[in-house]
Parts: C-alpha cells; structure tokens; sequence
C-alpha cells in the first residue's frame, strides 16, 4: 500500500528544464492563458493543435509522459461520468442517429459533444498539472503573494493567504505518510478497510480518522509555536531572502503565450467556421 | 518460524520517486528467539519487518511463516497479523477509542471474539505490560503519560495473543527509566509467554540487552547476521556504518588500544564489571 502513489496531482518533479526556471508569475499567466484557450477552442483541430503544445511544453519539462496519465486517475470517474451523460442527455433530437437503445437516442453529434467536452477536461486537467509538476510549492506561493499585493489596499491578506496555502501544501505528503503508517498500524490489530457494505466501510475508518485528528492539531499547535519562537508576526514589513525577478526568458515565454493565444484564437476573430 | 527468501523491495516504483529498499533479503528467524535488527536510517529494517505479517506486499521474493506463503492468495492475512504482532514506532500516535478497556480490545474484536472475550483479554493483556486493569480500564488514553500509552499500545497487539512480538524502536521517545522498563517488560514477555522477540533498534546497548541474534542491514542487504557477541566484536565494520558499539564494549575496546590486555567481546555491565576488577583489581 502506497498512498503517494495515487495522489500525484499538485506534486512538485524537480528537473532542469526552462519551464521549471520560469519565474511563477510568468508560470501562473501561462497556464490561466492556457485555460482560457481551452475554453475558447471549438474545433477538435484546434484541440489537436492544443495537445501537441502541451505534448512538447511536457517534453520540454522533461516530465515522464506515463506521470501526466497517472495524474489523471482520480479524475477517471468524473471524465466517464461526464463523457455518459453528454452522449445519453445531449438533448440532441435531429441528429444523425447511431444507436436507438429504448427511448434513448444516440446521434453522432451528441458522441462528438460528449467526446470534446471530455477532452476539454482532460486538457485543463493535464495543463494545470504542467504548472504544479514544474513549479514547487514555495515558488508557487511566492508568486501567488506578489501577484496579490495590489489587492492588499481593499483588504485581501495575499501573504497570509499565501501562507496558508503554502503550509497546507507542505503537510500533504506528511499526511498522507501519517494516514498510512496508521492504516498499517491498525490492520496490524486486525483491522479491515475493504470489507462490508458503504456504512461498514465508513465505520472502520474511525480508528484511522481519531488518530490522524489527533495528530494534525498536534502538528499544527507545534508548528504555530513554531513560527512564534521565529517572531512570526505576518506580512507588515517582511522582507524575502529571494525577491522574485523577471528574467529575459519570462519576457521570451510572454511574447509565445501571446502569439499561441492569437493563432488559437484567429479562427475565432477571422470568422471562420 | 519465519522465513523469507530473495526479499526486494522499491517504494514507488516506476515514478521519478522510486526508492529501493530491499535488495535481495534472504533470512530465517525461529520460534523463540531475540533477535535484534539493526542498520543504517533507511537501511530496510522497518520495510523487512512490514513484509513478515503482510501489511507490505515486496515487490519479488516470498515470506513464509510456518511454512504458509503470507502473499499467496488464499491466505488469511488477518491470521498470519494475529501470529504476528508488530508496533510500530511512537505506537501511542495508534490509540484511537474512548477508553483504555476499548482500545486494547479493539484487536481481539476485529479477530472476531465476542464483547466479552475480548474485554477479558483487554484485561488480562493490560496485567501483562504491568497497568492494573481496575485502575485503567474506564480512563481515556489521552489522559496517560506517554510511557503509560505506550504499554496501552503493547496491550493492545498483546491482547491479540501472537506468537512474534515485532518492536520498531520501541524505546524512542521515552525518558531513561521508561526505556529500562519497557525493555524489561519486553524480555519478561519472552520468558513467560514463550514469545519470539524481534527488536528494531538504533541503541546498541538495547540490541546488547535484548538480543541473542544481531541482524545487521545496511542499504537494503543483510550485512550481517550472528550471535550478539560476534556481531559486537566487528567493531571497526559497525563504525563503518556509523552504528558504534554498547557503551560497554567501547571501554573495552579503548582500553584494549592503549595496551591493557581485556577482552572486547563482553556485553553486559556485570561481565564487563568483572573483567574490569579481573585486570585491574588487587
């Protein structure tokens, strides 16, 4: 049993790559930039173009392809769930028909639908892992906070936000180490967790839930007195060992984004179909 | 009797995270014996006693336990945890229910025996590690002290009534008086239940104390494996891996180097004690 290794999503993969030196801020406006596209895209060949761009930023980021999959797993459910409901409720009546099961019709138009609907997930899905796998949680923050700061005037706490953040993100492998030493430590008693019905299930989970309780408030107590033995006292007036800069390469990937954004998007303007 | 035979094991594999833990572990551990287990950090010791009971499936190799193969389909996992007991480190952080009685029950429940029987082994269990039942029962473990808790957690894989009792440093944590008594209660379980005893452990007087049988591991290998005493005696191999020697076998082994003419191989206090007042008394 292995829990990291079915929550992939939202982990750091250091590498030496371009992508990964990007200051996140660039990173952040790439991949909203990315999302928008997706968004905009009607055509499965600006989707196809779409993919191929994200293929190559994959490869540029040297990111085994068989992780970006991986990180897809717990989504599966919600992609066929998706993709079932398009095809069987698309509400599509005069349609090229392909299968008539009873009083559902299916038509060519609504599996199309069903299919670009799903492959729009899956592409806000992998794009957003792009960004998580090639920036770490800290340069993530930072980004996030210095992005915020204008907003600090109408009373958005982008530090302490950020912080939050930043601190939620660090005890996720803690966590999920905790959950699993606990599972084994109760199985060891004699424990099952995959036996019985949904209330049964749920059942035994208590005495893995009670002690990981536990031992969050514990945590969160130690790191709180912590940061106060560190004189933490929020963001007035901190200053960061390592402010971030521009770099001519963040300039580099701004004017691409821009011109990708214009190429997926001249259809759209030029009117064509 | 436990057996396991080509033992590899690598943690996330087939992700840029895998990590190999085991590399070939091949070792058999009778009925009856203390044997202590020790290593580098991240040598495999924890991995290794995980496989015995089930609870982590290797990647290659076979662990037998009185001859049933643990990962062979049709054996009952929950037996084979049953035969053998294994608390983990800081195995406090496991209590769970809202009294001590409960939590000590918890294992003989999940193995099926009835309210009663089980509440009687919780009692029975908490007398063994030394807490009067009367006393503890109704209290909630959240109100012990750590050592208290601790021995709630041995009564509760205790009450499971194993033939193997799996220690992963059980010590770690405890003030001197609780490590010498914890220690204690282990060997007395030996004695008197007829226990086989396996300790992870990163004291070497502990190992000392406990063991008969030292197995070392270093980086997923068994680099050693012997009787106590001539694990003890490979002294300048287990500084190698930064694992050093009982406290007492480094005095011999010091005085020994400037020239006084003592023997190294002993472990206890006393022994060492006698060879002492052997070479220099009167």
């Amino acid at each position: 049993m292995e829990l990291q290794r079915y929550v992939t999503i939202g982990q750091y993969l250091p590498r030496d790559s371009v992508l990964h030196a990007l200051d996140p801020r660039t990173k952040i406006g790439v991949v909203t930039a990315l999302m928008v596209v997706t968004f905009l895209v009607t055509t499965f060949s600006g989707y196809g173009l779409l993919t191929a761009v994200l293929l190559a930023l994959f490869l540029a980021a040297q990111i085994p392809l068989g992780y970006v999959l991986r990180g897809l797993r717990p989504v599966w459910f919600l992609l066929l769930l998706t993709f079932a409901l398009n095809l069987l409720f698309s509400g599509i009546r005069d349609g090229t028909p392909l299968l008539r099961v009873g009083p559902v019709l299916i038509t060519a138009e609504a599996l199309a639908r069903a299919a670009f609907v799903s492959l729009r997930l899956i592409l806000l899905i992998v794009a957003t892992s792009l960004f998580t796998y090639t920036t770490s949680p800290m340069a993530l923050t930072d980004g996030m906070e210095r992005l915020l700061r204008p907003f600090r005037r109408i009373g958005i706490p982008g530090h302490e936000l950020a912080m939050m953040m930043s601190i939620a993100l660090r005890f996720i492998p803690t966590l999920l180490e905790e959950t699993e030493r606990i599972i084994k430590a109760q199985m060891a008693r004699g424990a099952e967790f995959q036996q019985g019905n949904i209330l049964r299930r749920a059942r035994a989970l208590l005495p893995v839930l009670v002690p990981l309780f536990i031992s969050a408030f514990r945590r969160a107590d130690e790191l709180a007195l912590a940061m106060e033995a560190r004189a933490y006292r929020g963001g007035e007036g901190r200053t960061r060992m390592n402010e971030l800069r521009f770099a001519p390469r963040d300039a580099l990937a701004g004017v691409a984004t821009l011109v990708a954004v214009a190429v997926f998007l001249a259809p759209r303007w030029l009117g064509w179909p | 009797m436990i057996e396991v035979r080509d033992l590899q094991h690598v943690y996330l594999q087939h992700s840029p995270l895998e990590a190999v833990a085991l590399r070939g572990v091949s070792l058999v551990i009778g009925d009856g014996e203390r044997v202590g287990l020790i290593g580098p950090t991240g040598s495999g010791k924890s991995t290794l006693v995980q496989t015995f009971n089930g609870l982590l499936r290797p990647t290659q190799g076979t662990v037998l336990v009185n001859g049933t193969d643990v990962f062979a389909p049709s054996t009952d996992r929950r037996r084979i945890r049953q035969q053998i007991a294994l608390l983990f480190q800081y195995p406090e952080q496991q209590l769970f229910e809202e009294t001590v009685a409960r939590d000590v029950a918890f294992g003989p429940r999940n193995l099926g025996l009835s309210e009663e029987e089980a509440a009687g082994r919780a009692r029975e269990a908490l007398r063994a590690v030394g807490l009067d039942p009367d006393h503890f029962s109704p209290r909630s473990p959240f109100t012990l002290s750590g050592g208290e808790m601790r021995r709630v957690a041995l009564a509760g894989v205790l009450a499971m009534e194993p033939r193997v009792l799996i220690l992963d440093e059980p010590t770690a944590g405890l003030d001197p008086q609780g490590k010498a008594d914890f220690l204690r209660l282990a060997l007395d379980l030996h004695a008197h239940r007829d226990l086989t005893l396996i300790v992870i452990s990163h004291s070497m007087d502990e190992v000392a104390q406990v063991a008969e049988r030292v197995i070392v591991l270093d980086r997923g290998r068994v680099v050693m494996d012997d009787a106590t005493r001539a694990v003890f005696a490979r002294a300048e191999e287990l500084e190698r891996l930064h694992l050093g020697l009982p406290q007492t076998a480094q005095v011999l082994h010091r005085l020994r180097a400037r020239g006084v003419p003592v023997r190294t191989d002993l472990l206890t206090l006393e022994e060492t004690r006698a060879e002492l007042l052997r070479v220099f008394g009167g």
